[in-house]
């Protein structure tokens, strides 16, 4: 059985294996503006950006909501902060969260907040990533 | 009038006792004076609590602050708010756009100059270099002093970088 999906756009990424499947991402918060790179992670429950992201943005770090996530290296701090976010023309208000510490490598669009509002296609081969809302 | 006011707190909340002109009675309206849009009103000092504690716990940013400070005839009464946020804004919801610069050229800049900026982060607008530096607080100092509102931010991978397999 076949089955099609349809989708809005299409974002051709990087084809270096090392780059990850990465999409230029925006996030605003108190009127400031922060545009940056994060990996489409299927595997992250959340939305996670560096705290240089949220010092970029303004934010008052550590008046968020705590979490601990769990990671491959053990358990990493964030705070989650309500911004709007736009990846590839869709534009989301949620809850991301931001890494206590410095030095993040990677800022990641995970399910929670983003991915679970999207429907989402992807063809390595070709480095194409499709969206849509999923209620489109 | 209740003027709601407390040095240590961090919401400060005016509740007032007014006319209803709908009804016979009084109404009582909660306004958080720091977020002049949040208002609520109960048929009762308790009821506007109520509606307010509610209105706080609809957005995670409102969440932040967990402490009303109410002020009765002169007696100042504390009253702690679980303003836990919506589930809701965990899952997110759609908004309309923000219309964010385009990125096409600074990410075309960043393929002509990362190895040159490997390790620092850097800010641009558009294809224009604002500040770089391995200290990201020295790049946010700069563009801040530049009075920009938008910017594009990353931090370049050092050129030993390892292949990225998960946190």
């Amino acid at each position: 059985m076949a089955i099609q999906l349809l989708f809005d756009q299409f974002h051709r990424y990087s084809d270096q294996p090392e780059d990850g499947v990465v999409i230029p991402v925006s996030l605003v918060s108190g009127g400031l503006l922060v545009t940056t790179h994060a990996a489409v992670d299927t595997g992250a429950s959340v939305c996670l950006f560096s705290q240089e992201t949220a010092l970029m943005l303004g934010l008052d770090l550590e008046r968020g909501v705590p979490k601990l996530l769990g990671t491959l290296a053990g358990p990493l701090e964030a705070f989650g902060h309500e911004v709007t976010l736009e990846a590839l023309s869709l534009t989301v208000q949620s809850v991301v969260y931001f890494a206590r510490y410095p030095g993040l490598s990677r800022n990641l669009l995970g399910r929670q907040g983003w991915l679970r509002k999207l429907r989402l296609g992807l063809v390595d081969y070709e480095s194409l990533v499709y969206l849509s809302r999923y209620d489109s | 009038m209740q003027s709601v006011a407390h040095p240590h707190t961090e919401v400060q909340v005016l509740l007032t006792e007014e006319a209803n002109p709908d009804q016979a009675g009084e109404v009582w309206r909660a306004v958080v004076l720091q977020m002049p849009h949040l208002k609520a009103e109960g048929e009762s000092r308790e009821q506007a609590l109520s509606a307010i504690k509610d209105l706080l716990s609809q957005s995670v940013r409102h969440a932040e602050v967990i402490t009303l400070a109410l002020a009765n005839g002169g007696d100042t009464e504390e009253t702690l708010v679980n303003a836990a946020p919506a589930e809701n804004m965990f899952e997110g919801k759609f908004a309309p756009s923000i219309n964010p610069p385009d990125p096409t050229p600074s990410a075309q800049w960043l393929r002509e100059h990362s190895t040159e900026f490997a390790g620092q982060y850097v800010a641009l607008d558009g294809d224009r270099l604002i500040a770089h530096s391995a200290n990201a607080a020295e790049v946010v100092a700069a563009v801040r002093s530049t009075g920009l509102r938008a910017v594009f931010f990353t931090l370049i991978p050092p050129a030993d970088a390892l292949p990225f397999a998960g946190f």
